[in-house]
């Protein structure tokens, strides 16, 4: 029962803000938010022990009336880590809002799809088969719309929360016909029950975690997700949306079929490539942020694909901790200079955020994965899983240095670098309700990979032989190459690394949105519009006809009312003899 | 006489009044046949009234006259109308209705 109490939890937190929250006060929203979700931390944390032995599991009673779908959640050692993950740094995000949205108005839809977003993601993780899975799949999808959505009046809030919704849809249809095949094939939808699954449902299911996780070619989304607030892009990039797809493939691993989880390796590298170079060129704060998130999401899928459990997963809890500190530092910078965003307008912070700083700094070093932050041994762990796989190491070691490279310019030229603007001169720390998640989370951000290494902290799943320590020097050697470069190159305040003509291709993404939300959306509109026209023609057509048919036919009639009185009573005989003839011939059949 | 004879001589003048009905386009004329064709009625009705041995026919056909009656004075009026209207009984003039 305290299984499901953490999913209650955060689900009566979002349904009494939902419905009582229009009398309580904006504090009181907040209280309510941050406390539903602490508490459902606390629940899991109680759950520790059991997780890591045998497992737990909690049946609430029957659901749907197929085999294997009732409410049932389980907790097993890879969800655990999972679980504490998803809950802890949604909690602390939540704290952070309250600060963050001390002046907004909507903290009552804010903090309600919060707390039902935490919800559904504790469904994706716990729950025991497919179907209350894809509930929390689709419940995922839909806070993210009203998240993302957040300030509604501005347009491109608006248009960037229907694009994540509508890509989202793409995976969600490919998952859902997965999963219907999985029960026709199968006729069961628990989790542990599958056995190995065919290589069409494996790549349906791919799908759904490519486009949940943002990954090529369905990244589209996540980039223009930066138009909600601050916390939800960290909500949404670290503990609670796009780490699904990750988490799908885990949960489900060994039942996909190898040829698909080769394609989910040789995809995630290729992302993890791509939008490292993306995120070098950009210029936006939170879009550096948003392109880093594609690709490290990337990199957990080269470990996923290589059934990697404990390196994918690994990168999974570190990233949520180094970008959810580095999303909610963008909070506190933002916050600090009146929402400027603009890398080539900040500058020189360092000396006026005194706590924030540091925390971006810790956050920073785990995304350019320099020892001693999280980021470094979990990268490490990767590259270790892909060691007899030269390309995929290659990807993977590029990867880690672009990352360093960009991390460091980021860095560098929001705090480091002379001051662009005087948003910029005139910065004001945060107040200590967002000082204090923040330090939280870069202390989780900066200790936890060394505690996992060092074996302080379990993940639960067993972690595969060391890899050689000639690995970590070269990552390592990597990373420090690519965050010294990118800090000789930052400090004076160049904002462009690439050369030009590539910083012009990677800034819009290689063309990819223009190619797919233009072209590809322009070509299924033009589709959909030449059907339109067709089925418009065709309807036209039809009713035309119809009517053509009742007036000719009406004009035969006229004619039969011809005013003569003596064809009326013509009729009129010819009536009563037709009556008389058919009563002859069948009254006496009858009778 | 037996009661077919009866019939077919009902039948005969039935059809006679009903082609006279169509065919004549004197309004008068028509009237006379739609009585031709309510005395077959009748002859019918009294006919059966024979065969059976009862008055149920009898009683229907003093309807039918006193009913013909009636039908004759409404018939007439709406002669003298049409007659007034289109200076003539032919009825064929009267086509107003016509679609």
């Amino acid at each position: 029962m305290t299984l499901w109490l953490t999913v209650l939890l955060p689900l009566a937190g979002a349904a009494l803000l939902a419905l009582a929250g229009g009398r309580l006060g904006r504090r009181a929203h907040g209280v309510i938010g941050t406390g539903a979700i602490a508490l459902s931390f606390g629940a899991v944390l109680s759950m520790t022990t059991a997780g890591t032995g045998p497992g737990v599991r909690a049946t609430l009673g029957p659901w749907l009336p197929l085999a294997g779908a009732d409410l049932t959640l389980a907790l097993d050692r890879t969800g655990l880590p999972l679980a504490l993950m998803v809950t802890g740094v949604s909690a602390l995000i939540a704290l952070y809002s309250i600060g963050y949205l001390a002046r907004d108005a909507g903290t009552q839809r804010y903090f309600a799809a919060l707390d039902l977003f935490v919800a559904a993601m504790l469904l994706i993780v716990l729950g025991a088969n497919l179907a209350i899975l894809f509930a929390g799949w689709e419940l995922v999808g839909l806070c993210s719309y009203l998240l993302i959505a957040h300030w509604r009046e501005r347009p491109a809030a608006a248009a960037a929360a229907v694009k994540a919704f509508v890509v989202n849809r793409v995976g969600d249809a490919a998952f859902l016909i997965g999963l219907l095949a999985i029960l026709a094939d199968r006729h069961t939808l628990a989790i542990g029950s599958l056995g190995p699954l065919s290589i069409a449902i494996s790549a349906l299911l791919l799908t759904g975690a490519v486009a949940k996780s943002a990954q090529l070619p369905l990244h589209l989304w996540l980039p223009d997700a930066m138009e909600g607030p601050t916390p939800v892009s960290a909500l949404i990039h670290a503990a609670t949306m796009v780490t699904a797809g990750v988490v799908l493939l885990l949960r489900l691993g060994s039942s996909l079929a190898p040829e698909v989880l080769a394609v989910a390796a040789a995809l995630g590298a290729l992302t993890a490539l791509g939008a490292a170079l993306v995120a070098l060129a950009q210029t936006d704060l939170k879009r550096v942020l948003a392109w880093s998130t594609i690709s490290q999401i990337g990199l957990m899928f080269v470990g996923a694909g290589l059934g990697a459990v404990f390196a994918a997963l690994f990168h999974l809890v570190a990233h949520a901790f180094f970008k959810a500190t580095l999303f909610l530092g963008a909070g506190s910078v933002m916050h600090a200079t009146g929402d400027e965003q603009d890398l080539r307008r900040l500058g020189g912070l360092a000396a006026r955020l005194r706590w924030t700083t540091p925390a971006f700094a810790a956050g920073a070093l785990g995304l350019a994965a320099l020892p001693p932050a999280s980021g470094f041994f979990s990268k490490e762990a990767i590259a270790a899983a892909a060691l007899d796989r030269p390309w995929l190491l290659a990807a993977v070691l590029l990867t880690g240095a672009l990352s360093a490279l960009y991390a460091a310019r980021l860095f560098t030229l929001v705090f480091l670098a002379p001051a662009g603007s005087a948003a910029s001169a005139g910065a004001h720390e945060s107040p200590p309700s967002m000082l204090v998640p923040l330090g939280a989370l870069a202390l989780a951000a900066l200790g936890f990979g060394a505690l996992v290494a060092s074996g302080t902290v379990a993940l639960g799943v067993p972690e595969p032989a060391r890899p050689p320590p000639e690995l970590a020097l070269g990552g390592g050697l990597v990373a420090v190459a690519g965050a010294a470069l990118g800090w000789r190159r930052s400090r004076s305040g160049a904002r462009e690394l690439l050369p030009p003509a590539l910083g012009r291709a990677a800034l819009g993404g290689f063309g990819l949105d223009a190619l797919l939300a233009g072209g590809g959306a322009r070509s299924v509109a033009a589709v959909a519009s030449a059907l339109e026209r067709g089925a418009e023609a065709t309807l036209q057509w039809s009713l035309d006809a119809a009517g053509r048919l009742v007036t000719r036919a009406g004009a035969r009639v006229q004619r039969a009312e011809s005013g003569l009185l003596r064809s009326y009573e013509a009729y009129l005989l010819a009536g009563a003899a037709l009556l008389l003839a058919l009563w002859s011939l069948g009254g006496t059949g009858s009778r | 006489m037996p009661t077919t004879a009866y019939l077919l001589l009902g039948a005969l003048l039935f059809a006679l009044g009903a082609a006279g009905v169509v065919m004549r386009a004197n309004a008068l004329s028509m009237l006379v046949s739609v009585e031709l064709m309510l005395n077959a009625v009748n002859l019918t009705f009294v006919a059966a009234a024979k065969r059976f041995g009862e008055l149920d026919g009898v009683i229907v056909a003093f309807f039918v006259i006193a009913v013909a009656a009636a039908e004759v004075a409404v018939g007439l009026a709406i002669v003298i109308d049409v007659a007034r209207r289109h200076v003539s009984v032919d009825v064929d003039r009267a086509s107003d209705l016509s679609g």
